[in-house]
């Protein structure tokens, strides 16, 4: 097992490194030079002021120059630095990764969650009322775009009902402390968190109940019967076990995903996190800001997909003692 | 007395199916410590008729009248609650895939352990204690290590072992085996049988065996029912049927047995070797050897040599796991063999590539076990025929005309080339197989377990078939099989393979006869019904 571990985190590391250099050539390729944006927004735009502007910036080095510093900088974690807001970047994910993870980790656990239930709940009724009710509700938030779920979920809980704060990560100037503040996050977590699970609680939903159906008619199952055992025993231990190995496939795909999903949701909501921040380096041309979320991300997606490996190695004994 | 009584029994299907009935009118008793096979073939309702007695129809199959009394209790009036009770305790089943009917993700153990609970017997040590008991009295070699294992880590024989052991938990008045041997070699076969008829006669246990198998029916059935498309059309003691058969479509089975005996004379061939394969080697490994995985080494071809002439067939034989399979897929290069020549007309191909090797592939065509997986599902039969003559320069009319003439040289009506494959019978597709193995003209047919999935009056059509084939074009085949009966049947030489090695190779009527290795003496050994074919050939 650690050795499975170890193997799969040199790939990642590797794997890490070329998303570095692929991410860093692409923004290299695109049009626009960064110099000329600030140049142009500080209104002083003659040849000295940019090249003076290039050099601060290590602009006028050579493209594979540039890529070695860079390389040298993030293997050390040092991610550049962010000419628009003049802080070094790493700091500035530093500071917002926090809300971010803790958005995407709560609407991660509650869709599957929800949507394993669900499933085994419409699964158990195929055919019938129950059924109908589960999966009528699942394609509504599978076929419904997630901004217009926000917007909506702002305006009835928010505007309408004022259960809930509809922006923000806590109340400003509150200056609560201690469990207050736990809880007065947790109040603002509650919208965006539901928005951006809803869509992939049906998806877990659905494969769920695909899934038990078709494990349900394999052999084991009769197997299983015919020894005797109720039904919720054979339900729970022997095709609940089973159908679950696809979704965690599905799930530990969509946990790199819904880290990318959250930039709507965190603009919708201003959530303070780091798909907020990512949007607003591409408005500004912030190319070292971009380029550290992408590597965070990348970083965060393989972690994720190690994840979903250990598990699936823990699920399931043919692939721990083939391997 | 009787343990199980059924009468006038009917199960009806659901409203579309091609019948009415899934079995219609069955009468018949179980007394205890009796062994009652149900035969028949695909479809004929057999496997249905005893899930009624477990209470295990599938869904939309229903008993519509009769009744069922087990033990003086009717069971067809039983609540699920009451019928929970029974399952498992005093009836019990077991299953032809013994893969498939354990649960992957579950050790042993524990499934074994899961009747005692089901039932609330037992307390959690004495449950691990009394399946480690049933391990062993089911002939598990190291039932310590076999409680911890998982199902894939156990072969074929041991698998179905363990669930005998699960049926046999706690002491069941009737054990209900479906085909539970169809799927096993014929070593292991005869072993199961054996466990099945001691396990029997030590605990009093009666038995329903369903099987499609005559042979084996010779050797463990006291009475036997045979059922055709749902109704019983013959029932009595084991030595009437299988002897004295009464109806028409009992007498057919029986025919149909392919007879260890009935080899002919080997044609004169022509002595000019065809194929000559020479030290032919194929070593599979999985995982790199390196941090990232251990490495694992199979021999599964060892230094396999042998000539094929020309009009010949040579049977390949033996149990699961010895290599016979993977010598045809090197031959026809699905596989690329890692040692050895392979000789077409003087031609090494074992390890051409490209266009050379396509030119000659065409000269040596497959023909699959599985008749249901091995055709596209999505493709007319018509693209399934002309897809590799067209692949190799035909023009589209000129295939479909050949199509045609191969459906009609198979025996399938010239209306199937607008079918797809879900629309034949199982001996049906296995004709479009063949047809499809034909139209590239080979000279070689190599057939991996062609006939292995089919019942056995279809087997024989299709056993038929080839052989009429292979006069007709001069053709030469290799034939794949781990039925004894099938290679005595259609081969005119015959190599025995153990552990990826020839171990023994020569004319049918020496090896089947008179074999020269203890191991092949113990395949023969293993073929049932012997006794009841050597009193059948007395008998005629």
């Amino acid at each position: 097992m650690i050795r499975f571990i170890l193997g799969r985190l040199i790939k990642a590391v590797f794997i890490l490194l070329a998303i570095l250099v692929f991410n860093f050539l692409l923004i290299h390729a695109a049009p626009g030079d960064p110099a000329a944006v600030m140049a142009g927004e500080a209104g002083a735009a003659d040849e000295k002021f940019l090249a003076d502007l290039r050099a601060r910036f290590g602009l006028d080095q050579p493209l594979y120059m540039q890529l070695w510093l860079y390389i040298k900088g993030a293997v050390q974690l040092d991610l550049g630095y962010s000419f628009r807001q003049q802080m070094p970047v790493a700091e500035m994910i530093g500071d917002r990764l926090p809300a971010t993870l803790l958005l995407t980790g709560v609407a991660f656990v509650l869709s599957l969650v929800l949507g394993v239930t669900a499933g085994v709940a419409a699964s158990a009724r195929q055919g019938r009322w129950g059924d109908t009710i589960i999966s009528t509700f699942a394609l509504l938030f599978y076929a419904t775009p997630l901004f217009w779920v926000a917007l909506m979920a702002t305006l009835v809980f928010s505007v309408w009902l004022e259960w809930l704060p509809g922006f923000g990560y806590s109340t400003i100037g509150a200056g609560y402390t201690g469990m207050a503040h736990v809880l007065d996050v947790a109040k603002h977590l509650v919208l965006p968190a539901t928005t951006l699970g809803l869509f992939f609680t049906a998806i877990y939903m659905r494969m769920t109940r695909a899934s038990m159906l078709e494990v349900s008619r394999l052999d084991f199952v009769k197997t299983a019967r015919a020894k005797g055992l109720t039904r919720g025993v054979i339900q729970r231990r022997h095709i609940l076990r089973n159908a679950l190995l696809p979704v965690i496939t599905l799930a530990g795909l969509q946990a790199g995903q819904i880290f990318g999903g959250a930039i709507l949701t965190e603009t919708v909501f201003a959530w303070p996190g780091i798909g907020r921040l990512m949007f607003e380096a591409i408005n500004q041309r912030d190319y070292n800001v971009i380029l550290g979320v992408f590597y965070i991300s990348a970083a965060m997606v393989l972690l994720f997909n190690l994840i979903t490996d250990v598990i699936y190695v823990i699920v399931d004994p043919r692939i721990r003692l083939t391997t | 007395m009787t343990l199980l009584s059924i009468r006038d029994l009917s199960i009806a299907l659901p409203v579309g199916a091609d019948r009415l009935y899934a079995a219609k009118d069955i009468n018949f008793d179980l007394a205890p410590g009796e062994i009652l096979c149900i035969v028949g073939e695909s479809g004929s309702g057999k496997s249905m008729s005893a899930n009624a007695v477990m209470g295990l129809l599938p869904q939309g199959v229903r008993p519509d009248k009769g009744s069922i009394t087990f033990d003086g209790q009717s069971i067809l009036g039983l609540s699920e609650k009451e019928m929970l009770k029974l399952r498992g305790s005093r009836i019990s089943m077991i299953f032809q895939e013994p893969l498939s009917a354990l649960n992957p993700l579950m050790r042993v153990g524990a499934q074994i352990a899961e009747v005692f609970e089901a039932h609330g017997a037992l307390t959690g040590a004495e449950r691990r204690a009394r399946a480690l008991k049933l391990l062993e009295e089911v002939g598990i070699p190291d039932p310590e290590a076999a409680i911890r294992a998982y199902p894939f880590q156990l072969s074929g024989g041991q698998r179905q072992r363990v669930m005998i052991a699960m049926a046999l938990a706690l002491e069941p008045d009737i054990l209900i085996a479906d085909e539970p041997t169809t799927a096993l070699d014929v070593t292991t076969q005869a072993q199961i049988l054996k466990l099945i008829e001691d396990l029997r006669r030590k605990r009093g246990m009666a038995v329903i065996f369903i099987t499609h198998d005559f042979g084996v029916v010779a050797d463990i059935a006291d009475r036997v029912i045979v059922m055709k498309k749902g109704e019983i059309v013959e029932a009595g003691p084991a030595q009437e049927v299988l002897l004295k058969p009464q109806h028409p479509y009992t007498r057919a089975l029986i025919d149909a047995i392919p007879r260890l005996t009935q080899t002919d004379a080997p044609e004169q061939v022509e002595r000019k070797p065809l194929l000559k394969v020479e030290g032919l080697q194929k070593t599979f490994s999985t995982g790199s050897g390196t941090l990232f995985g251990k490495r694992r080494v199979v021999k599964a071809v060892q230094d396999v040599s042998f000539d094929l002439y020309a009009g010949e067939t040579i049977g390949i034989v033996g149990e699961s796991g010895s290599g016979k399979s993977t010598v045809g897929r090197c031959l026809v290069r699905l596989l690329d063999p890692d040692g050895g020549r392979v000789l077409m007309d003087g031609v090494d191909i074992a390890d051409m590539s490209g266009a050379d090797l396509r030119a000659q592939r065409r000269k040596l065509q497959m023909i699959f076990q599985d008749p249901f997986s091995s055709l596209n599902p999505r493709a007319r039969v018509s693209r399934i025929l002309t897809e590799g003559l067209i692949a190799y320069g035909t023009p589209e009319k000129e295939a479909k005309a050949k199509a045609r003439e191969l459906l009609e040289l198979v025996g399938l009506d010239e209306s199937a080339m607008k079918r797809f494959p879900h629309e034949f019978s199982g001996g049906q597709r296995q004709r479009i197989g063949i047809a499809r193995a034909l139209a590239l003209e080979p000279s070689i047919i190599i057939a991996d377990e062609a006939v292995s999935a089919l019942d056995v009056s279809i087997q024989a059509q299709v056993l038929d078939l080839l052989a009429e084939l292979k006069t007709r074009l001069n053709l030469s085949m290799l034939f794949i099989t781990h039925d004894l009966r099938v290679a005595a049947r259609i081969c005119d030489r015959i190599i025995v393979m153990q552990k990826g090695q020839i171990v023994e190779a020569g004319p049918v009527s020496k090896v089947l006869h008179d074999p020269d290795t203890a191991y092949t003496r113990s395949l023969l050994d293993a073929i049932p019904g012997q006794e009841y074919e050597r009193a059948l050939a007395q008998a005629e």
